[in-house]
């Protein structure tokens, strides 16, 4: 909860100082609300930060595809190649994405892209890098399960003999 | 008269479960390789964890074997519903280990859904897992989409009397070759067949995508198994939208076609009877009902964002056919099947979902075979009511070969339409009873009932316990057709019912 929470407070503070705040044609939204939510952003130009997961896809006329997640799921941003190229890290197990902030026109039913849910990127900008994500491992697991396998090998040598003994 | 198991039965039936838990122990090699490989420590100390506990229970329940004690066909139907949740509680162990579970209810669910080739999902925060439990959850729909049994079976662990039984509770109906260990392994074969095909293909797919060489066959594996075990989990949120890519979408569509098609008419036409494939009742049910529900979906969608012929074809067939084959695979958001796809189209999403694939198949729903034989029986009733009294009219079906529509093929196969039907319905007006829209509600409960997966977005993880559970039940009844549970639960009912109802 704590990195959730974080991360919504570092999206606030970034929407707050960004220079597409003031600008009267943009909506701040996030990945989910245009998802999820609300469907008059369609066709209009948002604003959104959010973090680059899993690698930029090959798409048409020198474009890519960057997947930017919110709070709960990803959203298709269309790129052009060279800006698509910023990115330094992208969100896997091992590693955060970095922050990107997104402005661009949404399309629900996109007719370049045969009805992809997108966003046509206007302006795509790295505001933070990703990093390392440190998961060690943790020695419970370890110990418990060395523990469960001492339990399965003894009960295997009983097993074995108690079925000697019924077969004597 | 109900027959009672008795101390005896019960014992048979917890060995033998014994065995399919340490099977699912063993399973867990795979993603603890994977792990070690893609040094994903801690994840690989999960699936340590897991695989021990799943030895060290198989192991116990090992004691409760009766020497000589055959596997009966009441034994065969406790033990196949009783191992599939069992074999759920245990794969789920090193699902709950992981961050990506907030309970293990959660990872039970997913189990569940995975085993059952269902698809429908609670996970957290997918875009960070690790490989290797991407890897166990897709291995979920690979174990389960060709079934425990015939996974053990094809082992040939110990199951070799009751060995039919036993592979009938599991939900289908006939044997491909003469020794059933022999069909098991077939099976496995024709998917092995499938599934490199579809690997082969998809990688190069992801690397023109622009993926690096590992992501690419990793992720071409896991789709390839999904598609073909008409499971539907992806690797990422987003599902099959994530790649944004129509390549991609042909090669999935490929692949979920061919895991719903009968494992026989696969053996038929390696054989070299291709006309099989035109002849069956169920290619043609299947094909029918695409076409005339893609129909369906095109008017629907008119009225709709998506009204393009390319949009039609990309959002409306694809969708058509992945509910139809009960695969799940999404390109769209949940989120807009209830706030850009429209009535029409969604109800013609449900009826694909309801009547789902070929029996003997990886898919789930009522079946091609017994949607062919209904309508032809009540055609049957119309040409016998028209007749003259003294006509004898005999009506023939074509399934892996000519047939007569008796009345007990016809009474068979509307049982378990109607039991299907009855889910779908109770399970919606449970969703509805928790506030969800009846419409998203009856298509979410078709979805876990059907095995398909597809989600208007009632299922996630904060969705509430009890309709967690229902879908969970719904999910494990509907794959394994509902008689070997209908056994279990009648069963238990009467172990701990009053005595008068028991035969001694």
């Amino acid at each position: 909860m704590s990195r959730l929470a974080a991360f919504l407070i570092a999206v606030v503070l970034l929407l707050l100082y960004s220079p597409a705040y003031t600008h009267a044609e943009e909506t701040l939204t996030t990945p989910d609300e245009i998802i999820v939510i609300d469907r008059d952003l369609d066709g209009s130009n948002v604003v959104f930060v959010g973090e680059v997961i899993g690698e930029s896809l090959r798409a048409d006329d020198g474009h890519r595809w960057v997947n930017v997640l919110g709070d709960s799921t990803a959203v298709g941003v269309y790129v052009p190649a060279a800006e698509a190229a910023t990115v330094e890290s992208f969100g896997s197990y091992k590693r955060s994405g970095d922050v990107v902030r997104v402005s661009g026109v949404v399309n629900v039913v996109c007719e370049q892209h045969a009805g992809e849910f997108d966003v046509h990127a206007t302006s795509f900008e790295v505001v933070g890098r990703g990093e390392e994500t440190a998961r060690p491992p943790q020695r419970w697991k370890a110990f418990l399960g060395i523990g469960a396998a001492l339990v399965f090998v003894i009960e295997a040598v009983v097993f074995k003999r108690f079925r000697r003994s019924i077969h004597l | 008269m109900w027959l009672r198991m008795h101390r005896t039965d019960v014992r048979v039936v917890l060995h033998y479960a014994g065995l399919f838990v340490i099977g699912i122990g063993i399973a867990m090699v795979v993603p603890l390789v994977t792990a070690v490989v893609f040094a994903e420590w801690d994840a690989a100390l999960d699936f340590f964890l897991g695989s021990a506990i799943a030895f060290a229970i198989g192991g116990a329940l090992r004691f409760a074997e009766v020497e000589g004690e055959p596997v009966t066909h009441t034994h065969a139907l406790a033990l196949t519903a009783l191992g599939w949740l069992a074999a759920s509680l245990v794969a789920a162990i090193p699902l709950a280990l992981s961050p990506n579970y907030a309970t293990y209810l959660d990872a039970a669910f997913d189990a569940l859904s995975g085993l059952t080739t269902s698809g429908l999902t609670v996970v957290r925060d997918l875009d960070h897992m690790s490989y290797s439990h991407n890897m166990w959850r897709h291995l979920t729909h690979l174990i389960g989409g060709q079934g425990i049994v015939v996974a053990a079976l094809s082992l040939a662990i110990g199951m070799r009397s009751g060995a039919f039984s036993l592979y009938l509770a599991e939900g289908r109906d006939e044997r491909i070759l003469p020794n059933v260990v022999n069909t098991a392994r077939f099976i496995w074969y024709v998917t092995a067949v499938y599934v490199l095909i579809g690997t082969t293909a998809l990688t190069a797919v992801n690397l023109y995508l622009g993926m690096d060489a590992s992501r690419s066959v990793l992720h071409a594996f896991w789709i390839s198994i999904a598609a073909y075990d008409t499971g539907g989990f992806g690797p990422q949120s987003q599902n099959a939208l994530y790649y944004h890519s129509y390549l991609f979408e042909t090669v999935s569509v490929f692949l979920m076609i061919a895991g719903t098609m009968n494992f026989n008419l696969h053996a038929q036409v390696w054989r070299g009877d291709r006309m099989e494939l035109w002849r069956s009742i169920e290619t043609r049910v299947l094909a029918i009902n695409t076409l005339v529900l893609s129909a369906f979906v095109a008017i629907g969608l008119t009225a709709t964002r998506f009204s393009g012929p390319l949009e039609t074809v990309r959002k409306g067939a694809y969708h058509v056919l992945s509910a139809h084959t009960g695969t799940g695979h999404q390109t769209i958001y949940a989120s807009q099947w209830s706030l850009d796809f429209g009535g029409g189209a969604l109800a013609a999403i449900m009826l694909a979902m309801a009547a789902g694939g070929a029996v003997s198949s990886t898919a789930g729903g009522i079946k091609a075979l017994r949607l062919g034989v209904i309508v032809k029986s009540l055609l049957h009733q119309v040409k016998a009511s028209l007749a003259p009294p003294s006509a004898v009219i005999s009506t023939r079906i074509h399934h892996l070969g000519e047939k007569f529509l008796t009345p007990e093929l016809g009474s068979a196969a509307a049982v378990v339409f109607i039991l299907y039907v009855i889910t779908y319905i109770t399970g919606g007006l449970i969703g509805g009873a928790y506030g969800y829209s009846a419409g998203e509600a009856m298509f979410e409960s078709i979805s876990a009932t059907a095995n398909v997966g597809l989600s208007t977005g009632i299922t996630g993880p904060g969705m509430p316990v009890g309709l967690k559970l229902v879908y969970m039940a719904q999910m494990w009844a509907g794959r394994l057709e509902f008689l070997a549970v209908l056994v279990l639960v009648a069963q238990f009912v009467l172990a701990v019912g009053p005595t008068r109802n028991r035969r001694q």
